[in-house]
């Protein structure tokens, strides 16, 4: 021990004792920041729930707002996929396609639990991701923009468990839910948003024809089933079982033909199982390898959306 | 346990709070405790060899200073072959192998197909399997080898200290524990700064009393940290990882742009890291060296080098720079000395030729602007320019800058072929700006502006500007609750992991 060095010091809670004065200041300075937290995080609350325009405004009207009577729910494909005011016409039922881009069935289920809390829908039509069921860390992340909500709706309790262990205490903030939201917050609330968007009651028509190359198949990645998404997916048949509500599960036309994966099995066997009817146009001829229907690989192009909706609707009559 | 999660706002507290509460003389017991902890959270079989390297050291330390002559050099050299033997194990051995493979068409196995690794990897699942079952941990199944969390920051370190102890300049510490804790402290012990053992060793001796400035200063340090990875960062990784990830299908424009952002994220991700850790250790009395100076404000890249990561030149300066001779030799060996002194460091970051092409490329910033500092003078005088205007200045700081960005290309691609068709593209400089939608620009843009704000409050001590250091107590905290609330509502969350990790 020939480096000791030997200077005078002072218990810690004696330290403590001394600066008293001091720790006070440090309590002023948290209830300035908790005060501020509060203050920004309540204007913040209601300048989100006053937009009128854009992608947020769209998740508040199918969380708060729509009584249709059918609901289309799905990722950003169910949104360009399922043109609402034909499937309107076709069944004579009020149809809201509430499809939300790169979203999952944990979205889906968390809109559903909203809906439920205000009336039950009739119909629902669930278009998932042929690989739907796979992990997939976006999947959890995307949820954030759930978190607004979470507050006034107990049924999303499920989305910040999901979001991992800290994310209840990091909701004690006003103003985390609303995180990296500030400018779409502001543009929702003006004008600027009105024309980004022609929408029909939830469908968002996409214009033009994909003209790139397909992409080279690439070689099958070992993926594995998300057990949250596994029984996420349970629930979200059950409680469409314990409503009434007509469930169809279904996928929709991609422009590559897909080989049936593993995700893709068990969507179809558990609706089988619980006598759901289930669709797959993911490698219907109408659409594969068909580029003049697509915007990109993955989305129909209006002209394709209207095909696919006279197709699915003649199923879910 | 990364410093950017939610794990360590509860972890930090907690061990600091033990640190103060707990008798002097076993506070190095705790210290060393949560060292291990936090790097056995990201992997804890590599903690092992982290326990090697102590245990080479420290004896080679204390034989170093028993011994004599040639004796003496033998223990230095067996203990430099045994760190940078880990280092060339876990780090080089793929891409020496692969290299000689290539060169001469043999097939020498790689490291996965070594019994070693083998040996390793089947260790740590069954470590890892059992952890994850009795204690519900999520520790990594291993299928392959990973490089451990920073080997190359602790290995230099680690040589640092016998090195030092050689030269004479350092006693040999002969307190097992508190040597670890050297290696190990767990604030720097994965990104740095590389400290000396001048510097930390005998801090670890000293009785550290609880001190409210030094804690509120570790505070601001570590705020200021977190708030460059999480607003600027991280942010700036949303943009710069969509443009390189998929670089064959965007313009010169949007690569250009996104090469300018990955020059401020690295920045603001390293530094950030840097300035937690200097803050988190200050909070406990202890000091680090300064590692960053705001690099980007420099006037030529010399300049740049003695703001940038200061610890890792300087060590470089201190053990390979100066015992080749330096520049105190002909004037064609010092070129040589830097050359080689820049190309060991673009090595030292990664195991690729993108890295040593980095480094050569700063090396020969560093040699041209060594040759041209008299020519730019006489055209100077010449022209009638005024190298000491403010205008002068700023051009040199551009230009500077982009001579970094030039090089960070290098850094950034994931390969040769990638780093050339950047390079292409942004030399033909066609197309339009993409951006996914105007949000994204507007944050990106929001983020370097801030930045540069802030460095330029420093730079230039504006200090009225500057609310974290006011004399007004209210404009203080209110600066200080402004800085949380911004990270609350401007932060990435769900930001990954700080890049100098993987070195």
């Amino acid at each position: 021990m020939d480096n000791v060095v030997s200077s005078p010091a002072k218990p810690f809670v004696f330290s403590l004792l001394m600066q008293r004065f001091v720790w006070l200041r440090v309590v002023a300075f948290l209830i300035l920041l908790v005060a501020m937290d509060l203050l920004f995080g309540n204007i913040l609350r209601k300048a989100y729930f006053s937009q009128k325009y854009g992608v947020l405004s769209r998740i508040t009207y199918a969380i708060e707002g729509t009584h249709a009577e059918g609901l289309i729910m799905g990722s950003s494909r169910a949104s360009h996929h399922f043109v609402t005011d034909s499937l309107t016409s076709i069944n004579k039922m009020p149809f809201y396609n509430s499809g939300k881009d790169g979203q999952s069935i944990f979205y889906h289920y968390a809109i559903l639990k909203c809906v439920l809390e205000r009336y039950t829908p009739k119909v629902i039509v669930l278009d998932l991701l042929s690989d739907e069921l796979y992990q997939k860390t976006e999947s959890y992340d995307r949820l954030s923009e759930l978190l607004p909500y979470c507050r006034d709706h107990a049924g999303l309790d499920f989305v910040t468990s999901l979001r991992g262990p800290f994310e209840q205490f990091k909701m004690k903030s006003q103003i985390y839910p609303f995180n990296s939201l500030l400018i779409s917050i502001a543009s929702g609330n003006s004008s600027l948003s009105k024309n980004r968007f022609v929408e029909h009651n939830g469908y968002l028509p996409l214009f033009g024809e994909f003209k790139g190359d397909l992409d080279s198949p690439e070689p099958e990645k070992i993926m594995k089933i998300d057990p949250n998404k596994l029984a996420v997916y349970h629930s979200f048949i059950k409680e469409c079982q314990s409503h009434n509500i007509k469930l169809y599960i279904t996928i929709s036309p991609y422009l590559k033909l897909l080989p049936e994966n593993s995700s893709t099995k068990m969507i179809k066997e558990i609706a089988e199982k619980n006598k759901i009817p289930f669709y797959n146009y993911s490698n219907d001829e109408h659409f594969v390898q068909h580029s003049n229907f697509f915007w990109d690989q993955g989305h129909l192009n209006n002209e394709g959306a209207i095909l696919f909706t006279q197709l699915i609707a003649k199923d879910i009559i | 346990m990364l410093f950017n999660s939610f794990e360590f706002l509860i972890y930090f507290p907690v061990v600091t709070l033990l640190f103060f509460l707990l008798p002097h003389r076993i506070r190095w017991v705790h210290l060393l405790l949560a060292s291990f902890i936090f790097y056995m959270t990201f992997l804890p079989i590599y903690v092992l060899i982290l326990l090697i390297t102590i245990v080479i050291d420290y004896v080679a330390g204390i034989y170093i200073e028993k011994s004599s002559g040639s004796r003496r050099k033998w223990c230095l050299i067996l203990s430099l072959i045994g760190n940078i033997g880990f280092l060339c194990l876990f780090k080089y051995y793929d891409f020496i192998i692969f290299n000689i493979n290539s060169l001469l068409s043999v097939h020498l196995p790689m490291l996965n197909e070594l019994w070693l690794s083998q040996y390793i990897i089947s260790y740590n699942n069954f470590i890892n399997t059992h952890l994850n079952n009795v204690i519900g941990t999520n520790f990594s199944i291993l299928t392959h080898i990973i490089l451990p969390i920073g080997l190359s920051f602790h290995t230099f370190q680690a040589m640092s200290y016998t090195i030092e102890v050689y030269r004479g300049n350092q006693k040999a510490e002969r307190h097992f524990g508190i040597y670890a804790l050297y290696v190990m402290f767990y604030p720097q012990l994965v990104a740095g700064p590389i400290e000396r053992p001048q510097n930390i060793l005998h801090q670890f001796h000293e009785k550290k009393s609880f001190d409210f400035s030094r804690m509120v200063d570790g505070l601001k340090l570590m705020l200021l940290g977190f708030f460059k990875k999480l607003i600027i960062a991280d942010r700036l990784a949303i943009y710069v990882n969509t443009v390189y990830g998929n670089a064959e299908n965007h313009s010169g424009v949007t690569l250009l742009f996104a090469t300018m952002l990955f020059a401020f994220q690295i920045y603001c991700d390293f530094s950030a890291y840097s300035e937690i850790a200097i803050g988190a250790a200050r909070v406990m009395g202890f000091d680090l060296m300064t590692n960053f100076r705001r690099p980007y404000f420099s006037r030529t890249m010399a300049e740049f080098w003695r703001r940038w990561h200061i610890s890792l030149s300087s060590w470089f300066t201190d053990y390979l720079y100066i015992p080749m001779g330096g520049n105190r030799v002909a004037i064609p060996r010092a070129y040589l000395n830097i050359m080689i002194v820049f190309l060991v460091s673009g090595l030292w970051h990664g195991a690729s030729w993108t890295f040593i092409i980095w480094g050569g490329i700063n090396g020969v910033y560093l040699i041209a602007g060594k040759l041209l500092a008299k020519p730019i003078k006489q055209i100077c005088g010449v022209l009638k320019i005024n190298m000491e205007s403010s205008g002068y200045a700023v051009y040199q700081r551009i230009s500077t800058f982009f001579m970094a960005c030039l090089a960070w290309i290098f850094f950034r691609a994931d390969g040769l072929d990638h780093a050339t068709l950047i390079l292409k593209k942004i030399i033909h400089l066609n197309g339009k700006l993409w951006y996914d939608n105007p949000s994204m620009l507007i944050y990106t843009l929001l983020s370097v502006m801030l930045l540069l704000l802030m460095e330029s409050v420093n730079e230039f001590k504006w200090g009225k500007i500057n609310l974290f250091t006011s004399s007004y107590r209210f404009a203080r905290y209110t600066s200080y609750a402004v800085a949380i609330i911004l990270i609350l509502l401007l932060g990435v969350f769900d930001g990954g992991q700080f890049i100098y990790f993987q070195f």
